[in-house]
């Protein structure tokens, strides 16, 4: 295992460090994060990274290959952009976690805050406690699962995907639909919740389905009154 | 009273009009016009605001409302053909490890692989690599044809992060935040479900066919402090090798170019008004945004009044087309243009070929503006394997190379004619404004009256 102290290095300096800590040794563990931004931005090697702290903006965005754990809280953006590996968070996120993600998975065992799982392109994201306003915004694809409650605006205008919300939706956002859960739908809940024991694994009966109602694909008059609101 | 004459009936049975008779003409509405008329109706049929590609058809103040004072008695101009006179152009030198080194000051604006076809991305690269400048992906992702393709080819991250892919960015020579675009400032990309074919939806992880609405504001920063970071962890993650440059469509430029240059970008791309796009609302397309060099003085001025003229980078699109258009905006003070429409009439856009196919479409040739269809009758603007077809890939690239030859020459013609051995010496005493609205815009003096309107 290698360890990392963060305690007056620049950013540039502990990145470099995780990157040849994972080449060398495949564990690293980073002491005194601090909040500080863009911490492993950009891993692309297999291996497990863990934060022992609270972290800001960024952390493991665009994120390959690697298992980042955080021992802690998180700024904007955790793991944007990634494209595979692990990220799981012991505490709250901030705003757009998991945004734009292509792959890999996102725990939050805490809160997550606005925008999360925005332009979600795949992959999976599971929040333990609440999001907040225009979560699953633009969502394409992928899977995203809420254990507490939704802000407004759930899932505006996804276009393909899947989100299940097990405590109170706020608003559905335009064209997020309810929809029946498939038994697939139900045994991935119960594999994933139970593996990373998130919200103390809720009963995969207990959430709702949401898809897209896919009357944004093309302009239809015929469904005038959604795109008056969602052009 | 004069007497009402009537000649006789004609060999019809038609009686003919009285002599003083006067034929009324049949009069139209200055506001009401026939354009007018005919949108109002399009509208009423459509229910939604209309979409269209190309770019404004409306008159605006442009360059071409300059004209160069060359030397004379009081100058001495450089042998045209002789004498050296350099265009070699360097961006990205502020803050990235590896700036970019161009042998003309002209580079090909972003245009997603979508918009257009994959022989037009393909021919493009080709030729930008042949005269030694760079070109630029789009709304959609890295073509892997393209990378190959090209010499130097810069990255964009856009709000959508269609196909976005860190392995991708760190192949590039540069990145382009999209902030904005200058044909629809303030809106997202736009491509219609004919273009989204299986190919392009799985690119973007789209459903195919879909009219694909992209988003307007990037999904993980808000603001200019946010920026700040997210221009960190790029740099991070390409190592603080390239550089950073900032796409914004002209609208508040002042304070636009302030905040991209105080947020840390190595270079600003300042897209105006009459730039083109694949796809775009019509009105947005004629009604939001500034004209080219309109913005380009306000951006100059911008990074002066920060002073940080010499160390930020400026490139101008929007509406460029000659090598005068270029020396003028190298005179006020460009440091490089991006040609997009431009490029594709070189390689073939609007030209009068499968001319039924335009007629088709409603239009004619030199006067297409249908990129949205994907019906594009000489294979640029279409995802139609057919019509791509019709784009041979190394005719068309010989076409790109020798149109960014000639402008490349042509920029060089007017630097000597102005005694300048470096393209990038031009300056704005080189220039004359023609009519009293450049003057005003510019700060150049007026032909004739040596004076500044509005100065």
């Amino acid at each position: 295992m290698v360890q990392i102290d963060c305690t007056g290095k620049t950013t540039t300096e502990i990145n470099k460090a995780i990157a040849a800590g994972l080449a060398k040794d495949g564990n690293v563990v980073v002491k005194n994060p601090a909040s500080r931004h863009n911490l492993g931005v950009g891993i692309n090697h297999p291996g497990k990274v863990v934060f022992e702290g609270n972290v800001g903006y960024y952390c493991a965005g665009m994120l390959k290959d690697a298992d980042v754990e955080i021992k802690g809280n998180c700024g904007w953006s955790v793991g944007e952009d990634m494209m595979s590996g692990s990220i799981v968070v012991h505490g709250n996120a901030s705003a757009a976690a998991g945004a734009a993600i292509r792959g890999g998975l996102l725990v939050v065992h805490g809160n997550a805050g606005p925008r999360t799982g925005i332009s979600m392109k795949g992959g999976t994201i599971i929040i333990g406690g609440n999001v907040d306003y225009m979560s699953g915004f633009i969502m394409q694809k992928g899977t995203f699962i809420i254990c507490g409650n939704t802000g407004e605006a759930l899932a505006d205008s996804m276009y393909e995907g899947r989100v299940f919300v097990r405590g109170t939706i706020a608003e559905h956002g335009n064209d997020a639909v309810e929809t029946e859960m498939t038994k697939e739908d139900k045994a991935m809940l119960k594999d994933l919740l139970t593996k990373y024991k998130v919200a103390g694994i809720p009963k995969p009966e207990s959430f709702k389905k949401i898809v897209s109602g896919k009357k944004l694909y093309n302009f239809s008059m015929k469904d005038y009154e959604l795109w008056r609101v969602a052009l | 009273m004069a007497r009402r004459t009537v000649k006789k009936e004609d060999s019809n049975g038609h009686k003919s009009p009285p002599s003083d008779y006067v034929k009324p003409l049949i009069r139209e509405s200055h506001f009401y016009s026939p354009e007018i008329i005919e949108d109002i109706q399009v509208k009423a049929r459509l229910g939604r605001y209309r979409i269209r590609g190309f770019g404004t058809l409306r008159p605006l103040p442009s360059f071409h409302d300059l004209t160069f004072v060359t030397s004379g008695l009081s100058r001495v101009p450089l042998e045209g053909y002789r004498e050296k006179c350099t265009t070699d152009t360097i961006l990205g030198k502020r803050f990235a490890k590896k700036p970019l080194h161009l042998k003309t000051p002209v580079t090909i604006t972003g245009m997603s692989y979508g918009a257009l076809s994959r022989n037009a991305k393909i021919a493009l690269s080709k030729a930008a690599t042949r005269i030694g400048t760079s070109t630029t992906t789009g709304d959609g992702g890295m073509l892997p044809a393209e990378r190959e393709a090209s010499h130097l080819l810069v990255y964009q991250v856009l709000p959508s992060r269609y196909g976005f892919n860190p392995d991708h960015l760190r192949m590039a020579n540069a990145m382009e935040i999209v902030v904005g675009q200058g044909a629809k400032p303030g809106t997202g990309g736009l491509l219609l479900g004919q273009k989204v074919s299986a190919e392009i939806a799985n690119a973007r992880d789209l459903p195919p066919g879909v009219d694909q609405r992209s988003a307007v504001r990037h999904p993980d920063w808000m603001g200019a402090d946010d920026l700040i970071i997210k221009i960190e962890e790029l740099r991070e993650v390409t190592d603080h090798q390239i550089p950073v440059y900032i796409k914004l469509g002209a609208g508040r430029v002042t304070d636009d170019v302030k905040l991209a240059a105080k947020v840390g970008a190595d270079v600003i791309f300042m897209d105006g008004m009459e730039a083109g796009t694949g796809a775009s609302p019509e009105l947005q397309l004629d009604h939001t945004g500034i004209p080219t060099m309109a913005a380009l003085v306000e951006a100059v001025r911008a990074l002066e009044d920060i002073g940080l003229r010499d160390e930020v980078q400026l490139i101008i699109a929007g509406g460029i087309a000659s090598g005068a258009d270029i020396a003028k905006a190298l005179a006020l003070g460009a440091d490089a243009v991006a040609i997009g429409t431009a490029a594709l009439i070189a390689l073939n856009c609007n030209r009068a070929l499968y001319v039924e196919d335009y007629e088709k479409l409603g239009t004619k040739p030199g006067a297409c503006h249908h990129c949205h269809t994907g019906m594009c009758p000489v294979g640029i603007t279409t995802q139609n394997p057919e019509l791509m077809a019709r784009l041979d890939i190394d005719e068309a690239a010989d076409r790109v190379f020798n149109y960014l030859n000639a402008l490349t020459l042509e920029v060089q013609l007017i630097a000597r004619a102005c005694g300048k051995s470096d393209i990038h010496d031009l300056e704005p005493t080189d220039l004359w404004a023609l009519t009293t609205e450049a003057s005003f815009i510019t700060g150049i003096p007026m032909v004739g009256s040596n004076k500044v309107f509005g100065g």
